[in-house]
């Protein structure tokens, strides 16, 4: 019983990291770069959720379709101003250009905003979904269906529009794509409003679920949802899924049974097993380097 | 009242000013250590508030043995090295007389061996950790410590009949351990039985798996020792887990109501704090007129009070002692028998205030006044 | 004097007389607490942010999990201290060293996993460890005080302390940089696969400097504890491991220098605009975005300041020229495998490779005597430099084996594999760019100096009769190639031709038995072409080496090769002399694709 319930709760948190994780995956994929503000931009997507409706009054329905702009558009202005001068570079430099954006992103907001938290507005209030003793929160079931239904979108996005052929060919050679008459730069802009999207419906169901908002507050479920990403394969939709789960159900049954203080430990571990019994993580392929 | 005789004092004091060590005109130069940027910024803005209107009402009113008081603020971003630093700043640079702070404990456990060293007088309003004042003749603080509100907490839980309690707490925070070990010990010496002592860390924002095994064991109450903003997680968390039950507190979980909009899972919450808005007291009215008219609303924290308090107690004792000479001061700080707006404050042997605890409870979402906890003779 | 003797001299003088300035200033009462405060935390960032360039710089590899180690350092130390029980005066340079080896150990442990794997994994592990280290200092409570923190640790951390461990560590530091190892280090962050194939052991060599740079930042951390006089484990978290990151990429990736003089900067700077900390991260962020876009190798890049240098220059403008005298010591140096009288140099034997279902090569026999050069030719895609990546190990086959004197090469490293005796060129130029013409040709003579890590960094022993030497080797080799003027420019300012013939001067460097050539002359004119095919038959005479070389200019294949080998859709289709391979109908099928 105990079991089944924090099963349960492992799946919430994992379907949210999966989430998170589905637009660190987008963007590796096809720029190969860790987009460290990638948290942060949840943090944006949340105070544009929360100041919309408090501030402005707005409802539900037109706040969210913002947020997701006001995601979209920061995420293709961080790519044009910060990462794209930087594409020939080391990789070092746009390490470092992101580690930057992502503490600008953050300290701006402390600025602004103060580092005190504020409450998120109740978005959706649905009574738990009671199965005999089991009680299941709303939101867990609608963050579960929600992450689910993207992956399979984006999967088919990926696999049949052209744009969505066109980052699959940028993501393999991007020299030759320009040379294939694939706007490159248009792609690789898309990919960012799209994964920067995902991540402010992410935000959305992150706040539903834990409703404060801090400027700091995409630190923790960015770090995470990254190491989901490289646990199922970066670069790879179903790998971002597998990941997020295994890492939710593994942080909620150690929290559970063994101890609260070793659940990050045992996430690094499983992170580290992983890479080092399968460097292209679960769902990867092996992929030589030309040399 | 005492401010009456610190002001006649005054007056007499300055009729002397032209024998006494300082020149006239001169000001009496404090010392502020604390976080005023980064994330804990609201702890030493807070403090800053309170101290920073003292100052000015002191001032108004004459200032101390003729002098005017002075506070130069020195932010330490709650960073030990950044406290050092700001501390060697303010007593070599500036040569400032007394410090009021660090804010946070960890700082204050840095700077408190250096003010030792100094000789100069140093009040931490906030500083709870029990090691900063030990052994140290000329640190004090005006905060209550960690045991007596946790101790307060359990006894309040048991009079009011919760014979079975759990504990939330954050391993990672000494406040936090320090608090859930205590309220342990004294519900246990109580004849409670603690159901369930569950570990989590601040940082996290899901603290469903440690309440669903609190779930499981039927708490009457659930002391939750932690800060407000992992507090409201915990409790709005804790209904989509189906606990029903009373929450406890201490004075770190002030300002929870901010972040819980639900007013009966609020009006289910009880804690323990330095200072009480709404207390019938002439001293609390008078300081929440003047700050309200200073900042515009009543205070967020009660280490704004505390911060008050904290100064009050130096300015005094440089009053009483008619200089500024730093034995004479903490000679005159650890007699100390003042009425404060955090209530009458003495010292005892180990430096803390002997003062009141107050236990609060939400009504309609907002912070009221139950009961005060004496301590013990 | 000899010139490394008078170089010593110089530094020592000049540390003395900073020291003797800076202690009759403070002795004067000049300095109050506050100050001196200052100018130890400025101390101790410089050895935070010097052993960080090692292996963010220097190596090349993002660590965000520095100020980890730090607390690591900070807590063994400070325990030494409290619980030895020793005198100050031994204790502290006992516990600065004990608390820089447990960093040390950590950082092995840490850096073994992690540098294992390829791209950007470090940085996310060592964000991770940052984290686990507050977790384990958490739990090992009786041990560290907990949550609470260690309290009071003696404060004996002082400016002679400070300065002489600052001094130490930065000439340290230089030292090694300066050394074979140092070399190895920084090829290790221009390519790792050339690194790979001119024979440095490059996992190794990622977890030397990750652990060097644990145990400073150890070392940094004694300092720390011993000066603030507590210890609490939130100090150390991600923020202060970002603080130690600017200074570096301010001051320089690559350059001690830089990383010495940010400490100072980003010390005293927030220090002195301490009522505006609320900007202090926004400014630091910006300045990373706005030093990776316009300068990504920091204000000085890798430039070094070196006082033995100004002073010459000095000295040379008041026409007091030295000459120094060079000691050359000859030795001969180890070389591999020894040939087999009677047997072929090389023999492959039904040599296949499969990526996921594409068998890219499928049984390939070749032999290559000693002294032989041999074509590999094959229209695009043909498998050939798929062959070469397994003859140097880069792959690994799946099946079939390659023999070089009689010992497989299957499965070893690819360092390992040049060491017993195969060097090679890339068909995409693969030079250490940033670094000199020089160094590109030492760093492939590693494994031929045998001095140890001590020696290179204490400067003792075989290390200036080894460096010595391999100084002139290299300056001999670039002779050869008509080099000798270019050894100090960088590699990446060499026009192209100039590239595929350090490419192949540094191949040779490693003293091979098999010289693979990838394309070696793409992208020349007929002239350079030419000038090419007399220059790989003089090395083959000179060096007595065997050459197997990819080419698509046929004119230089038949020109010089031997024997001809031909491929196509990853199978020998014929093999001979160069005019039998002209007339093979299958040759000419698989070219004109019919």
């Amino acid at each position: 019983m105990r079991f089944l319930l924090q099963l349960i709760n492992g799946l919430q948190v994992g379907s949210i990291y999966a989430l998170i994780a589905l637009g660190y995956t987008m963007v590796y994929g096809i720029v190969k770069l860790i987009n460290f503000a990638h948290g942060d931009i949840i943090m944006v997507g949340a105070y544009a959720v929360l100041l919309t409706m408090t501030v402005l009054g707005w409802p539900v329905y037109l706040s969210i379709p913002f947020s997701i702009l006001v995601c979209a558009a920061m995420g293709v202005l961080i790519e044009r101003v910060a990462y794209k001068r930087l594409r020939s570079y080391a990789r070092i430099s746009a390490l470092i250009t992101a580690i930057g954006v992502s503490l600008l992103l953050e300290n701006s907001a402390q600025l602004i905003f103060s580092p005190t938290a504020r409450p998120f507005p109740t978005i959706v209030s649905m009574p738990p979904i009671v199965i005999g003793s089991l009680r299941v929160s709303f939101i867990t079931v609608l963050t579960l269906a929600i992450s689910v239904l993207l992956m399979i979108l984006l999967t088919i996005f990926v696999k049949r529009t052209k744009t969505g052929k066109a980052m699959r060919a940028v993501s393999e050679d991007m020299g030759a794509a320009q040379l294939m008459g694939i706007n490159v730069n248009t792609t690789i802009s898309i990919t960012f409003a799209i994964g920067s999207g995902l991540a402010a419906i992410g935000a959305v169901l992150y706040c539903a679920s834990y409703p404060q908002v801090t400027p700091t507050m995409g630190m923790m479920p960015g770090l995470k949802a990254f190491i989901a990403a490289v646990l199922g394969g970066i670069g790879i939709i179903p790998g971002a899924m597998l990941g997020g789960f295994i890492m939710g159900i593994a942080e909620s049954l150690t929290k559970g049974f063994i101890s609260t203080q070793l659940a990050d430990a045992v996430v690094y571990g499983i992170l580290i097993v992983v890479l080092l019994v399968k460097p292209a993580g679960i769902l990867g392929k092996k992929i030589s380097e030309k040399v | 009242m005492k401010m009456k005789r610190v002001l006649a004092l005054m007056c007499a004091l300055a009729m002397l000013a032209p024998v006494c060590a300082f020149a006239e005109g001169e000001t009496i130069k404090l010392g502020g250590i604390g976080p005023l940027s980064g994330s804990t910024a609201q702890y030493g803005n807070a403090v800053r508030e309170g101290v920073d209107l003292f100052i000015e009402e002191i001032n108004a009113a004459g200032g101390v043995n003729g002098q005017q008081v002075e506070i130069l603020w020195e932010d330490s971003k709650g960073d030990a090295l950044e406290a050092t630093n700001a501390f060697n700043k303010l007593v070599d640079n500036d040569g400032v007389v007394g410090i009021i702070g660090p804010v946070l404990s960890g700082e204050s456990l840095a700077v408190a061996p250096l003010a030792s060293d100094a000789g100069i007088p140093m009040i931490s309003p906030s500083a709870t950790s029990y090691e900063v004042t030990t052994d140290r003749p000329n640190v004090f603080r005006s905060c209550f410590l960690d045991p007596f509100q946790a101790q307060a907490m359990a006894n309040y839980a048991n009079d009011q009949g919760m014979k079975k309690v759990a504990v939330i707490y954050d391993n990672s925070d000494d406040y936090s351990v320090g608090l859930a070990n205590e309220f342990k010990a004294q519900a246990e010496k109580n004849g409670q039985e603690v159901v369930a002592f569950e570990a989590a860390t601040a940082k996290d924002v899901d603290f469903r798996s440690q309440l669903t095994n609190i779930v499981t064991a039927g708490p009457e109450a659930l002391f939750v020792a932690f800060y407000y903003e992992p507090a409201a997680m915990i409790l709005n968390q804790s209904v989509e887990v189906g606990l029903d039950c009373k929450f406890l507190g201490a004075d770190g979980i002030g300002g929870v109501e901010d972040l819980v909009s639900d007013t009966a899972l609020l009006s289910k919450t009880y804690y323990c704090a330095h200072f009480a808005n709404d207390a019938d007291d002439e001293n609390v009215k008078t300081f929440i007129e003047s700050y309200k008219a200073k900042y515009g609303e009543e205070p967020k924290m009660a280490f704004s009070a505390t911060g008050y308090d904290a100064v009050k107690i130096l300015v005094n004792a440089i009053a009483e002692a008619g200089s500024t000479d730093s034995a004479a001061v903490v000679e005159k700080i650890k007699a100390t028998d003042l009425d404060c707006v955090t209530g009458h404050i003495t010292f005892d042997d180990h430096n803390d205030p002997v003062k009141n605890a107050y236990i609060m409870n939400y009504v309609d979402g907002q912070p009221k006044y139950v009961d005060t906890v004496e301590p013990e003779a | 004097m000899e010139k490394r003797q008078r170089s010593y001299a110089i530094n020592i003088v000049a540390l003395l007389v900073v020291f003797g300035a800076f202690t009759a200033v403070n002795n004067a009462g000049l300095i109050n607490k506050y100050y001196m405060g200052i100018i130890i935390t400025i101390g101790i960032n410089m050895i935070l942010a010097c052993s960080l360039n090692l292996v963010t710089g220097f190596l090349g590899e993002l660590a965000l999990g520095h100020a980890g180690f730090m607390s690591v350092g900070a807590y063994a130390a400070a325990l030494f201290t409290m619980r030895s029980g020793l005198d100050a005066g031994i204790g502290f340079p006992l516990a600065l060293l004990f608390g820089g080896l447990v960093a040390a150990v950590v950082g092995i442990l840490i850096g073994i996993p992690a540098l294992r794997l390829r791209g950007d994994y470090l940085a996310i592990i060592t964000l991770g460890f940052g984290e686990i280290i507050r977790i384990l200092i958490i739990y090992l409570e009786p041990l560290t005080g907990g949550a609470r923190g260690l309290l009071d640790i003696p404060r004996i951390t002082d400016f002679t302390t400070t300065y002489w461990v600052v001094a130490v560590t930065v000439m340290l530091l230089y030292a090694l940089i300066r050394s074979r190892h140092g070399r190895a280090i920084v090829a290790i962050r221009e390519d790792i696969v050339a690194a790979g194939a001119s024979g440095i052991p490059t996992t190794y060599y990622k977890v030397l400097a990750f652990t060097v740079g644990a145990f400073f930042a150890g070392v940094a951390g004694g300092l720390y504890a011993h000066y603030v006089g507590m210890l609490n484990p939130t100090k150390f978290n991600f923020n202060y491991s970002i603080d130690i990151l600017v200074m570096v990429v301010l001051g320089g990736m690559g350059s001690l220098t830089g990383s010495m003089l940010s400490a100072v900067v980003l010390t005293i700077l927030p220090e002195a605009l301490r009522q505006f900390s609320d900007y202090r991260m926004l400014l630091y962020s910006l300045l990373l975005i706005v030093m990776m876009l316009f300068k990504p190798s920091g204000l000085l890049g890798h430039y070094e300041f070196s006082l033995t240098r100004l002073l010459d220059r000095i000295a040379s403008r008041l026409g007091i020229d030295q000459a120094i005298a060079r000691r050359r010591e000859k030795k001969r140096l180890k070389s591999a495998t020894q040939p087999q009288p009677g047997k072929p140099l090389l023999t492959v034997s039904d040599l296949g490779i499969a990526f996921g279902g594409l068998q890219a090569v499928q049984g390939v026999n070749l032999d290559i005597q000693k002294g032989e050069i041999v074509g590999l030719i094959g229209p695009n895609g043909a498998g050939k430099t798929t062959v070469f990546n397994m003859l140097t190990s880069v792959y690994q086959p799946t099946t079939g084996s390659i023999e070089l004197n009689g010992h497989s090469i299957v499965g070893k490293k690819t360092y390992e594999t040049n060491r017993q005796g195969v060097a090679r060129t890339f068909q995409n130029i693969r030079l250490f760019k940033e670094i000199s013409v020089l160094d590109n040709v030492k760093i492939a003579m590693h494994n031929q100096a045998q001095y140890s890590m001590a020696s290179g960094i204490f400067r003792y022993g075989k290390y200036w009769g080894e460096e010595a030497e391999m100084d002139r080797r290299a300056r001999a080799l670039l002779e050869v190639f008509q080099m000798g003027d270019l050894a100090d420019s960088k590699a990446k300012n060499l026009p192209y031709g100039q590239q595929r013939k350090l490419e192949i001067a540094r191949a040779l460097a490693s003293n091979p038995q098999l010289l693979l050539l990838d394309e070696p002359a793409a992208g020349m004119n007929p002239i350079e072409t030419q000038e090419l095919m007399e220059t790989i038959r003089l090395i083959r005479d000179r060096f007595q080496v065997a050459i197997l070389l990819i080419e698509h200019d046929m004119s230089l294949v038949m020109g010089i090769c031997e024997r001809i080998v031909v491929l196509d859709y990853g199978k020998i289709i014929a093999t001979g002399t160069p005019e039998e391979i002209k007339h093979n109908p299958k040759v000419i099928g698989a070219y004109l694709g019919e």
